[in-house]
């Protein structure tokens, strides 16, 4: 008899049937036109387009490919070899050469015959391509984070209201067994009083940056669209080195650096622990010269966003004033006390799949997925706010009702970047 | 490394992003912070009216965003025009919250075309600024589509009397090119007076854009609008369109369901709820879970009975949500039906996620009146919900004839009961012995133990069941809990029973103590090795002992000294394969020695070869000589090929090790003040009075190149300082040559004199930097800064004749001498 040997008990695709708030529905509403074209239901698919295909939009992509209910009809890219790159894969997937490709994502949502998009771009892309898409009539999976500010989060959030569209954002940990199960203990009691929540951010620790490369020869718009590229963004001489990623995913034109990063998922799972996906800590401060955050919110719960978890990327640890748990993508799981956990054992990874599924689910049915705008907002602006107090250097007072700071007209200004023209919020 | 700026106006750029750092000055600014600020923006004012090059007013634009005042406004608004500027002055003046900024846009409007004005008027509509309502008007009929459509969507942002006028004429006769801007910038302007109250206003709008000539989009937008708008004619509007044939709106409307308010809602549509066709009853059933109303229970209750089996399975899933103990009947018999198996998970799930009082009372009536193999599932559902309520009667279950019953009351058991349920889960895991299988109930009977506080105390319960019990199966069982909870009591009882007659009971103690969790049953399975010749028992002594070796808390020359008594005592080869697997992880020099008799042992000297490697691996960091000495051995020498080859890549990246030093300290990371430098600020470790500085041992290297050591890996920052440092003994006063390469600048200190400095930037060159010293007799304090901008953090360092030939002779410690 070892005790580590024991297996059984809740599978971690049961639990989410019983905890997450999947809404699978064996109905079919038959797709190709949700709302665009106008045509009758001729079949049970949901026709789709793809936009950005770097690292994560080739994952993504290759996700909803695999779901038998998507058909991938288009793939929209500024870059010619990976516009080639997600054709190729469609193309293969389908044993076809249908797929159709698009430097600009205006095209491509024109089409009346796509239902949904999935937007995979760099961080700079995800609110603007969402709300065009919304414009267009089509729902959409959009990766994370879901803005570069406040502002445009919250622009996106109404839109998809007035839109009536399904938005899911790529916050998959929701969806994913561990993170769930932990969420659950924290909001079922299980934990006694929530005292504090942690958030690991990204390395590296510092914040943004604002650099300006050197001019280099811009390629053709064919090879590489570099106004499509920088989108809303102030213009910049092209410079190959920005759509590197480890470039642009620091530089504060196109992305809220190691906050948001990781922030996206964590401060995300944070907030739904404390049941705080309808507000935001009121309170932010920079605890030590690492850039880490205490927040507070109004029911006393303190999040860190720090460094230091364990258990992989994106760990979080909730701490009530009878036990705790913690967990990260490596699919370990610590409780206390242990008996929490009682024989649950969870794959590691951070898989998209059953996140993915909820979103074509809801695509359907026409209800909310777990991630949907408001929600997504709710955590991406915690997160803009702890980046706010860095970039400040002091403490920050948060209304979450009228989404201003309290008292700091500077604070208030970085809420919101004016786009640059043809984009507008 | 630092990154590469814009070359010819990097001066410019430095200036600018640097002091872009300055808006980040407290709020509660002092008067000389607001001084300060002034005198900034005065300086940044003049860089936009002057000649500036365009990336000096661009970075200036940046940096008044968030400290320009009033007096930057009419600056900045003289870019408005300027085709590459203009975004930028937008960047800086839309954020800023004085009305004077709206003047200055409306102003510019009449100066401005093209891309220029489209962004003004997007600034406008995105202050919702009202002031603009009749320019903006004025600019529906423009010419340049863009205006006109900029201005539309401007006009439904800021939502004002006349600008919704201005919406409603142009839906009603605006030009057909405009049709979707003007539908999109209508659906803005009546989310916002929604939003402000005006849900009157907000209806017409909708009511108008659901008109056939409208969209589909626009229109299924507009409908669900209209439903939030006028909530009290919601349900009517919902419950029409659920009686239509289009299959998407009556999505949509049902959708809407889950958010209506109040109590009456949720009946009506409970009373329509039979009426509808299966595929609509999916989707309304969901929406009513989602209300969390008890007023719907009973009819989606009803669904449960449906021929539709997709009508079940979402009214099992919805009772999770919104069931009471009511429900619990109906869960049971469509988990123990013969339906599909999307069906008993659904049951199932609902039964564990319902959170109404009085469900566990009811699923434990179930549970105790239901056929063995339902019983099982619902002892799995109670454990699950930490029904702890059920525990008595899981202890009788416990006792069930049915040996599937048994197991899973036992596991439930194991999570829900206390230490107080103790006494009679022993007495079932007693009974249950004489059964056979006992896993179950010692697992449960162990994790219930270990809810006992006082871990002293843990084993009592066991220990006076083992005292009571008769048969050899029940003392086994006992035996087995005892030497997983450990401690002297248990441990005791364990080494007592290695005598015991039974053989069974024997055998029980012997594999307890070979599993014993911690170091104290170390000698007596040394004494067992030693006297031990049943060929099983002695495997499973010698893995106890082996495992214990590497996990438990023994002093190092005491692991080595073990293992040479085990290899000595060995017999078979299998085992001293077990013992060199041991003896591979240790690494000290002791554990070559003992190793090293077996390389020509025919039936393990492979093993023995590729233990020294992995010793010598482990020895690298703390005797580098000895590690070089085994692999040369073993790459020469070693009668197996693998162990050859492997010994001969470990020598080759010792040798690429060479003489660089890798045994250092370092201390940081160091700070600088805001707008300070990591090279030039004096960090404590560069006074002399430093006392309290403290020191680490260094231990991260690059894995392919381990000459070089790796700051970042210790210390994740940018724009630091970090010092390193390290002691070198020669024997004589002699002339060298440090050669070394930094990420990125570097002071080095030698004795406590700088011998070198330089502001480098970029990629650690091993030998780029040469600086000739000259070491005294005895111990030298060799200490270096490495100043770290963004990216790698690294360094390199070894200590060469003055001619760069090797200097023997050396030694070199990371800890100072005197401790």
């Amino acid at each position: 008899m070892r005790e580590r040997k024991t297996t059984g008990g809740v599978t971690r695709r049961d639990f989410l049937r019983a905890a997450a708030s999947a809404v699978a529905a064996p109905y079919v509403l038959t797709s190709s036109a949700l709302g665009a074209g106008g045509r009758a239901p001729a079949s049970e698919r949901i026709i789709m387009g793809a936009i950005g295909h770097g690292g994560r939009g080739r994952y993504d992509l290759g996700v909803f490919m695999w779901n038998k209910d998507v058909q991938v009809v288009a793939v929209c890219e500024v870059r010619s070899d990976r516009r080639a790159a997600a054709k190729a894969a469609v193309d293969r997937r389908y044993g076809n050469s249908d797929c159709k490709t698009y430097i600009d994502l205006r095209e491509m949502l024109a089409r009346p015959d796509i239902d949904a998009v999935l937007i995979a771009t760099g961080d700079n892309w995800h609110s603007e391509a969402a709300i065009l898409a919304a414009r267009a009539g089509k729902d959409m999976y959009c990766e994370k984070p879901m803005s570069v500010t406040i502002a445009e989060s919250r622009e996106v959030a109404e839109t998809m209201r007035r839109f009536g569209r399904i938005y899911q954002c790529g916050t998959q940990r929701r969806n994913i067994g561990n993170f769930v199960f932990a969420v659950h203990l924290a909001r079922s009691g299980r934990l006694g009083r929530l005292r504090v929540v942690r958030a690991e951010k990204a390395w590296p620790q510092s914040g943004v940056y604002f650099t300006v490369l050197p001019p280099e020869q811009q390629p053709p718009r064919e090879v590489m669209d570099w106004n499509q590229w920088l989108g809303p963004a102030p213009w910049r001489p092209y410079n190959h080195q920005y759509y590197a990623r480890g470039f642009w995913s620091r530089h504060g034109d196109f992305s809220g650096g190691s906050i948001t990063e990781w922030g996206s998922h964590t401060v995300d799972l944070c907030q739904w622990a404390n049941d705080a996906d309808a507000t935001n800590p009121v309170h932010y401060e920079v605890i030590n010269d690492k850039g880490d955050v205490k927040a507070t919110y109004a029911n006393g719960v303190e999040l860190f966003i720090q460094k230091g978890l364990r258990f992989g990327s994106c760990p979080v640890r909730f701490e009530g004033d009878e036990g705790w748990v913690e967990t990260g993508d490596s699919g370990r799981i610590e409780c206390h006390p242990a008996s929490l956990l009682a024989e649950r054992k969870f794959r590691g990874g951070y898989p998209a799949d059953d996140h993915v599924r909820q979103f074509l689910d809801c695509v359907k049915t026409r209800r909310q997925p777990v991630s949907n705008a408001d929600v997504a907002h709710h955590s991406i602006t915690a997160c803009h706010c702890a980046n706010i107090a860095v970039r400040l250097g002091r403490e920050l007072r948060w209304d979450p009702l009228k989404e201003e700071f309290i008292g700091d007209e500077q604070a208030n200004r970085l809420r919101s970047r004016a786009y640059r023209v043809p984009w507008r919020l | 490394m630092t990154r590469k700026v814009l070359p010819g106006i990097a001066a410019v750029l430095l200036c600018v992003v640097t002091s872009a750092a300055s808006a980040a000055a407290p709020t509660a600014a002092s008067t000389a912070d607001r001084a300060s600020r002034a005198a900034r923006q005065r300086q940044l004012i003049a860089v936009i009216e002057g000649d500036a090059p365009w990336l000096a007013k661009d970075q200036a634009c940046r940096e008044l965003k968030v400290i320009g005042s009033r007096a930057s406004i009419p600056a900045l608004a003289g870019l408005l025009g300027d085709e590459k500027l203009s975004h930028m002055a937008r960047y800086a003046l839309e954020s800023m919250p004085y009305g004077e900024v709206d003047q200055a846009f409306i102003d510019a409007l009449g100066r401005t075309s093209g891309e220029a004005k489209v962004g003004i008027i997007n600034s406008l509509g995105f202050r919702r600024c009202a002031a603009a309502g009749p320019v903006l008007v004025k600019l529906l009929k423009a010419r340049d589509t863009g205006v006109a459509v900029a201005a539309t969507a401007a006009l439904g942002r800021i939502a004002t009397p006349p600008a919704v006028e201005a919406l409603a004429k142009l839906r009603a006769s605006g030009p057909a090119g405009m049709k979707a801007v003007v539908a999109e910038a209508s659906l803005t302007a009546a989310q916002r007076l929604r939003q402000l109250g005006r849900a009157d206003e907000a209806a017409a709008i909708y009511e108008d854009l659901r008109g056939a000539g409208w969209p589909r989009r626009i229109r299924m937008a507009a409908f669900v609008g209209l439903l939030r708008s006028r909530p009290d004619q919601a349900a009517r509007r919902i419950i029409g369109a659920l009686g239509g044939d289009d299959a998407l709106l009556r999505a949509v409307a049902v959708a809407e369901v889950a958010s209506l308010k109040g109590a009456a809602v949720g009946r009506r549509f409970a009373a329509e709820l039979p009426k509808l066709p299966p595929p609509v009853q999916v989707l309304l059933i969901g929406a009513l879970a989602d209300r969390d109303d008890p007023a719907v229970r009973s009819a989606v209750l009803a669904m449960v009975e449906s021929p539709s089996a997709n009508v079940r399975l979402a009214a099992a899933k919805a009772l999770g949500k919104i069931g009471d103990a009511t429900c619990v009947a109906a869960l049971c018999k469509m988990l123990a039906s013969p339906a599909s198996p999307q069906e008993k998970a659904a049951a199932a799930v609902g039964l564990r996620s319902m959170t109404a009082a009085g469900v566990d009372k009811a699923l434990l009536a179930e549970m105790k009146n239901a056929r063995p193999a339902l019983r099982v599932e619902l002892i799995a559902v109670l454990a699950d919900r930490g029904a702890a309520g059920s525990v008595p009667e899981l202890i009788e279950q416990a006792r069930s004839d049915d040996p599937s019953v048994r197991a899973a009351a036992f596991k439930a058991l194991g999570r829900l009961a206390g230490p107080g349920d103790l006494p009679e889960m022993l007495a079932a895991l007693v009974a249950a012995s004489a059964a056979g299988r006992t896993a179950e109930a010692e697992l449960a009977v162990l994790r219930t133990a270990r809810k006992v506080p006082e871990t002293t105390a843990q084993a009592d319960a066991v220990l006076a069941a083992l005292k009571a019990a008769k048969g050899p199966a029940a003392r086994s069982a006992l035996l087995r809990v005892l030497g997983n909870i450990g401690g002297p009591k248990a441990y005791q009882a364990v080494v007592a029973a290695l005598d015991d007659t039974s053989p069974e009971v024997r055998d029980a103690a012997l594999r307890a103590l070979a599993d014993w969790p911690d170091a104290r049953a170390l000698p007596a399975l040394l004494d067992l090795f030693g006297k031990t010749d049943e060929t099983t028992h002695r495997v499973l002594v010698l893995r106890g002992c082996v495992r214990l070796l590497g996990a438990a808390h023994v002093k190092p020359a005491e692991v080595v000294k073990t293992y040479s008594r085990l290899l000595a005592a060995a017999r078979r080869a299998e085992d001293k394969k077990l013992i060199l697997a041991g003896l591979a992880n240790v690494p000290r020099a002791a554990a070559l020695d003992v190793v090293r008799p077996l390389l020509s042992d025919p039936a393990v000297g492979p093993e023995a070869g590729l233990a020294m490697v992995r010793i010598a691996q482990g020895l690298l960091p703390s005797d580098r000589r000895r590690a070089r000495q085994a692999a040369a051995m073993l790459a020469e020498k070693a009668p197996a090929s693998a162990v050859r080859d492997q010994a001969a890549r470990l020598l080759a990246k010792i040798d690429k090790m060479d003489d660089y030093v890798t045994a250092w300290q370092f201390s940081g990371p160091y700070a600088p003040q805001r707008r300070g430098s990591a090279f030039t600020t004096v960090f404590p470790p560069e006074k002399r009075s430093a006392k309290a500085v403290q020191w680490r041992p260094l231990k991260t290297f690059k894995a392919n190149q381990p000459w070089i050591m790796d700051l970042r890996a210790s210390m994740d920052y940018d724009n630091r300082a970090c010092y390193v440092r390290t002691w070198v003994h020669s024997d004589k006063q002699q002339p060298a040559r440090l050669e070394f390469g930094t990420d990125d600048g570097h002071k080095v200190w030698l004795n406590g004199k700088l011998v070198a400095s330089a502001r480098h930037a970029g990629a650690a060159v091993a030998g780029q930097f040469k600086a000739g010293v000259t070491l005294r007799e005895g111990w030298n304090l060799l200490m270096l800064k490495v100043t770290q901008d963004t990216g790698p953090w690294e360094f390199c360092l070894r200590i060469r004749r003055p001619d760069g030939g090797r200097l023997e002779g050396l030694r070199i410690q990371a800890r100072p001498p005197s401790e």
